[in-house]
């Protein structure tokens, strides 16, 4: 029985290890497609919000001036406007292809 | 089972240099199919490692001791509950557990990477390989688990006394766990500076890693301390030891971290320091584990017969100066996106709760160490105890819990001075009246007076956050209270979880201070029928049963505890006597309230019927224990995922985009 497990799972590892380099040698330009696109950058989007949400928090409570929050609130649209213009770019490029 | 458990063993090994390989070969040559192969064989990694362990876990069930380490960690009065337990009891076996707890958390982490990461990925999975390497080799040649005896034996040496507690089900497992998985944010962050990236493509990951760990170990330290309390009879949860300490400084180091990346997440600032940070960290766990596997200091946490200290010294080694390496070889490239606006702001708050962390854990390893440097360079040993660190981390922990209330008032960039003014009012006037309090309750130790009322300060700093958050809500929203907070909380989870870890904070600060300034001690002996009162208390002894087992000899004594006059609780402390490991194992009997705990341990039984008592009434200690799940809801919120950045697992590999130049 242990020699019958020891051969399942040397098995499953070699079948599991062995499968991208079998099945992606028969699609080299799928591949190369998929692995070009570069990802969206969800995270940064959300962090830059988070930003804003706090900022306005900070604002409201008073404890930052009119001219500090608006200059700051200025500078996270700018960030939130670059990352949104990179992912569109970046979905763009990737229809193209 | 045990030879399907080694034949795993080995397929392990096998697997984690492949997986090291395959990525870093495919990464460099830009061979997507390698690098998604060698991903892929970290992933069922975790699969080889499971059956090995499942493996042994059997062995123990099975009792089968032609296995050295299950002769040597269990015998046939061993109860299977305690089969966990003794799992990892020893070196070999704990070895297992740490190889398996890293490839899991690891095939987590490279299946959850954020997309950011994904360039550089195969390097984060080459570095986690390459550790796994090392903890598979060592079991492979020098602690195997699975190794056997010339010829069974008919029973085994059994379990150690010490691990028989409900707190050795999760204190060692999750300290070792936490402490091997602090080379995910490592590796995230090395792999990101391998692949050429020096900015912020790390963080989420590093981050998320960084806090779920820190609460890992935060529980670990924390039930490792429970475990001191209610077994080791002395009456305390925190020795000074130096294996606790090996635990301690790197969770001290990651405190540090997971606050300055948030100054990294937000700012783009502090890129160098944070790698600095995490690296600190990955190598002060590097010591705790040296320490823990044949280090010099002997302990009751380390593996006394370990001879593996060597090898873990020479890991050391590499694991410090291998990042410090790739750390100046990518210096230029790790340029802040900001500069520090203000003093007066929460990113320098951040800076300064970093250097007040880090002069803890330095000065932690230099009371580590001195013995070691006394030994070797004047001949003699210097001990180090607990006065010393009560001197130095004292006044530093105190900086740190006044930080904890003035920090979360203060705004990100710079700060408007008669805001902050108006802001502390609140707090400063609960810290300044919880004072007074104290004072005209006769509390005249300036230390406990100063801890309490700093306990207040950061109280009422963050009540005072949240009601003030919720009313703002309410004007701009037109929330109810329970909705705004809510959405309050929602809104900015890291932060609003983070108050929550403070309060836990804040709730083992009243434990510590409390137990230290104002704990009282008796030893006694009493013979049946005899008294003795401790502070409020009157506690009667009534009488002792000895119960003999095959494995040991249990003295299970009744005590009568009153307090004014009146019985308030029968309570039974145990001593138990084990003839195997000619030592005796102790029980305390605790009634706990949040006010404080009534104590008592049998330290011995006497032939002429007398028994030595420990006695102890410890103030507000009950509050350290109730900071643990408080600890662990914060660190929920915290890490809750926002519905934009839902993780997606990862398909692709993108080698080429990341691939060192």
């Amino acid at each position: 029985m242990p020699l019958v497990l020891a051969i399942a799972v040397a098995l499953l590892i070699v079948g599991v290890v062995a499968w991208p380099l079998l099945v992606r040698r028969r699609h080299p330009a799928a591949e190369q497609a998929a692995h070009d696109a570069p990802p969206a950058d969800v995270g940064s989007l959300e962090s830059v919000y988070e930003a804003i949400r706090t900022l306005q928090m900070e604002h409201s409570l008073g404890r930052i001036s009119d001219a500090d929050f608006r200059e700051q609130l200025h500078e996270y649209r700018r960030q939130a406007a670059v990352i949104l213009r990179d992912a569109d770019r970046k979905a763009g490029e990737a229809r193209d292809e | 089972m045990a030879d399907l458990g080694a034949a795993c063993l080995w397929m392990g090994l096998a697997l984690a240099a492949y997986s090291f390989f395959a990525s870093a070969a495919g990464q460099l040559r830009g061979a997507p199919a390698l690098v998604d192969s060698g991903r892929k064989a970290s992933y069922v990694l975790v699969v080889a490692l499971l059956v090995s362990t499942l493996s042994l876990v059997e062995s123990f069930i099975a009792r089968d001791f032609s296995l050295k380490y299950v002769a040597e960690h269990s015998n046939l009065a061993m109860p299977n509950i305690y089969t966990w337990v003794a799992f990892y009891a020893g070196n070999e076996g704990s070895l297992l557990y740490i190889a398996f707890a890293l490839s899991a958390m690891s095939a987590l982490a490279i299946w959850l990477a954020p997309a950011s990461t994904r360039p550089t990925l195969a390097w984060t999975t080459a570095i986690l390989m390459l550790i796994e390497v090392f903890f598979l080799a060592v079991m492979g040649f020098m602690a195997n688990p699975f190794a056997k005896l010339p010829f069974p034996v008919p029973d085994g040496q059994g379990i150690n006394p010490l691990l028989t507690h409900f707190g050795m089900f999760f204190h060692p497992p999750a300290l070792m766990a936490g402490l091997v998985s602090i080379s995910i944010p490592m590796a995230f962050s090395l792999g990101s500076l391998i692949g050429g990236k020096g900015g912020d493509e790390w963080i989420d990951a590093g981050r998320a890693w960084g806090v779920g760990i820190w609460a890992l170990l935060a529980a670990g330290l924390l039930l490792g301390s429970w475990w001191a309390y209610t077994i080791l009879g002395w009456g305390g949860f925190w020795f000074w030891d130096p294996v606790e300490n090996a635990a301690f400084m790197p969770w001290i180091a990651l405190t540090a971290f997971v606050h300055s990346i948030m100054v990294q997440k937000r700012r783009g600032m502090f890129r160098m320091w944070n790698i600095v940070l995490i690296d600190v960290a990955f190598g002060l766990a590097l010591y705790g584990m040296f320490m823990n596997r044949g280090g010099p200091v002997p302990s009751v946490h380390s593996f006394g017969a370990s001879t593996l200290g060597w090898v873990f010294l020479l890991f050391l080694a590499f694991g410090v100066a291998v990042p410090l390496a790739i750390f100046f070889w990518r210096y230029d490239r790790m340029r802040s996106a900001q500069r520090l606006d203000s003093m007066l702001s929460r990113e320098a708050a951040f800076l300064v709760n970093n250097l007040l962390l880090l002069g803890i854990a330095f000065a932690t390893l230099w009371g580590t160490v001195y013995p070691l440097l006394s030994r070797l360079f004047a001949e003699q040993e210097i001990t180090v105890a607990r006065p010393f660190y009560d001197q130095v981390n004292g006044p530093l922990m105190l900086a740190l819990v006044l930080l904890m209330g003035v920090g979360p008032l203060l705004p990100w960039r710079r700060a408007n001075l008669q805001s902050l003014q108006r802001a502390l009012l609140m707090p400063g006037s609960a810290a300044v009246a919880t004072m007074l309090l104290l004072v005209v309750m006769g509390i005249r130790q300036p230390y406990a007076v100063i801890g309490f009322g700093l306990c207040a300060l950061v109280s009422a700093s963050i009540v005072g956050e949240w009601v003030r958050g919720t009313l703002a809500r309410r004007r701009s929203a037109g929330d109810s209270p329970v909705v705004g907070f809510v959405r309050l909380i929602m809104a900015n989870r890291p932060r609003y979880g983070g108050y929550v870890v403070h309060l836990a904070v804040v709730m083992v600060a009243l434990g510590v201070v409390g137990q230290s300034f104002y704990g009282v001690q008796r030893d006694v002996a009493l013979m049946p029928g005899e008294s003795v009162t401790v502070g409020a208390y009157t506690m009667e002894y009534v009488d002792t049963t000895a119960l003999a087992f095959v494995d040991r000899t249990e003295f299970r004594t009744t005590v009568e505890v009153y307090r004014d006059g009146e019985l308030l609780t029968v309570m039974h402390p145990q001593r138990t006597f084990h003839p195997a490991f000619n030592m005796a194992s102790t029980r305390a009997a605790i009634r706990s309230t949040p006010v404080e705990d009534f104590y008592v341990v049998p330290s011995e039984n006497r032939e002429d019927g007398a028994v030595g008592f420990r006695i102890l009434v410890n103030p507000l200690v009950w509050w350290m224990w109730v900071a643990g799940p408080v600890m662990i809801f914060g660190t929920v919120i915290a890490l809750w995922p926002a519905r934009a950045t839902v993780r997606r697992p990862v398909s692709v590999a993108s080698p080429a985009a990341g691939a060192a130049d």
